[in-house]
């Protein structure tokens, strides 16, 4: 169970909505056509502002990542260590999630490891994306 | 142009502790008088006033008038961290250049350690904003996201833990010598490599230690500074900024090796007109061991991807050709957020610096570091 439950608001609400229905879906800019993450009211790579929303295969690889071994909030005491990093998707490389990793021992994980999106619920409604090993 | 129009003419401290007693703003004040009383100014002689802070500290205005200044012309805060130790200063010169104000006192005043503690941001509040794509994951702790940069630079240069630990290493080198420094026994890199990682590279020896405490430096024109009471030293150039992607949307930052300093380094020595070979000693934000060496790739102090190398050879320790973090930096003396590293260039360039004096030093650069965005200035005697 995640310590905290994301609070979505009005430009995340369809990012969110996309993970219960266990996609990824980011923001893509209607002017220049670049995808983009976390949502945002403009695009950091031209300022356009509309965008449609368009679904990701959910594969990426390893960009960076830590292996945290001090618990900074009670509920994590008994999880460190766990490992957490930020994943570069397929489709663009530029577009990252932060994110945990499961299923993978905290020796074994390595920048550039290619990795796969899973899905889980975590409260009512709340379906929280994160990735794993994915077999080459 | 900024070149020499500006000085540094006071420094003021109040003592460095894990428990100050006091609220931000008596610690504001105390710091504020302490520079005045440096350059032999009173509060009638000060007509500007401009701090930095985090949500953390006394609003500009209710310290303006507990120092007593009957009339302010100017004032300011700057809503960042560690930017903004450069950031001041530079503002502060514009102020002055501009005819605004013509004393600016910047100070920054901060229970970090037994208040609101930069280090846990995230591990309380809702996740909400850019913290619900950080805390749900235990994305949780400054060294928590921090990590994950040394992590990349690692990935991409081959730099080691090792390289990290000599920036620790040589910067307790330099604590021994500072009075206000918390540690100052010496540190081998057996005892670094053996410490309990907070969040893989990092341990506490590579995190610098929160502190209560406040600063204060006062900014005037180059003709007024030259009849008060301590040696001036000139703002030579300065720059500050943001790189694309940039701010606090870490996820879009371009590419992590790369600091504000890969952006800022460039400007900050046009706007000198010198180069990092003129610096007689660095004074680089060290929130983290680690931006220590990737802000010196950045600023041309070495090729990318060689300032582990770079600090292993042990130029950065006292007796090196390139004196770094001569105060011990925040590291050893503590966080105030960066204007401590102001500060002890100054007193370098003042000449005042005691046993850990770099010798003939006259010109140094200073840098504030907030990862995508930070400062960056040239300061001379």
């Amino acid at each position: 169970m995640a310590p905290f439950v994301p609070v979505p608001d009005i430009l995340t609400q369809p990012y969110w909505d996309g993970c219960r229905n266990h996609v990824i879906t980011v923001q893509q800019c209607r002017s220049c056509g670049r995808k983009r993450h976390r949502p945002a009211a403009g695009c950091h790579w031209c300022g356009g502002q509309d965008v449609d929303w368009v679904e990701l295969s959910g594969r990426g690889s390893l960009y960076t990542y830590t292996v945290v071994h001090r618990a900074f909030h009670p509920s994590l005491a008994d999880e460190v260590p766990y490992v957490v990093g930020l994943v570069a998707a397929e489709e663009d490389p530029t577009v990252r999630f932060h994110t945990r990793i499961l299923e993978c021992d905290p020796a074994d994980v390595r920048v550039g490891m290619q990795l796969e999106v899973l899905f889980r619920e975590e409260t009512d409604g709340i379906v929280l994306p994160y990735w794993r090993p994915r077999a080459a | 142009m900024l070149r020499d129009k500006c000085a540094i003419v006071g420094l003021g401290y109040t003592p460095f502790s894990s428990k100050s007693g006091v609220t931000t703003e008596m610690l504001a004040v105390e710091a504020c008088q302490n520079a005045m009383a440096d350059a032999g100014l009173k509060p009638s002689d000060v007509d500007g006033l401009l701090t930095y802070h985090m949500g953390d500290s006394a609003p500009v205005q209710v310290v303006a008038s507990s120092l007593g200044i009957r009339e302010l012309r100017w004032y300011n805060e700057i809503a960042q961290g560690g930017p903004g130790n450069c950031a001041v200063i530079l503002e502060a010169a514009m102020a002055v250049m501009a005819g605004l104000a013509e004393t600016v006192i910047c100070y920054r005043a901060m229970n970090g350690r037994s208040g609101q503690r930069a280090g846990e941001t995230g591990a309380a509040g809702k996740a909400a904003g850019e913290m619900q794509f950080l805390m749900p994951y235990g994305i949780i702790g400054v060294p928590v996201w921090y990590s994950m940069w040394a992590r990349h630079h690692m990935a991409t240069y081959g730099t080691t833990r090792e390289h990290y630990g000599h920036v620790a290493i040589a910067q307790r080198q330099w604590a021994m010598n500072n009075e206000r420094s918390f540690n100052r026994d010496p540190l081998t890199m057996d005892e670094y490599l053996a410490t309990p990682l907070i969040a893989d590279p990092l341990s506490r020896l590579d995190c610098c230690r929160e502190i209560d405490g406040g600063c204060a430096i006062i900014v005037t024109s180059a003709e007024r500074a030259r009849n008060l009471r301590q040696p001036p030293v000139y703002i030579r150039g300065g720059a500050y900024g943001m790189g694309p992607g940039g701010g606090r949307n870490y996820e879009k930052w371009e590419d992590y090796s790369q600091l504000f300093s890969h952006y800022v380094g460039p400007r900050v020595w046009q706007s000198a007109g010198l180069g990092p070979g003129d610096m007689n000693f660095a004074q680089i934000y060290d929130a983290y061991s680690f931006v220590v060496v990737h802000q010196l790739e950045d600023f041309g102090f070495c090729a990318k991807g060689e300032g582990g190398p770079l600090v292993a050879s042990g130029v950065t320790a006292p007796g090196g050709s390139l004196p770094l973090n001569t105060g011990g930096g925040m590291l050893n003396e503590g966080y105030l957020n960066g204007l401590n590293v102001v500060a002890e260039a100054v007193t370098q360039l003042r000449g005042q610096a005691g046993v850990r004096q770099v010798a003939d030093a006259e010109v140094g650069l200073v840098s504030g570091f907030g990862g995508p965005q930070g400062s960056a200035m040239v300061l001379r005697k």
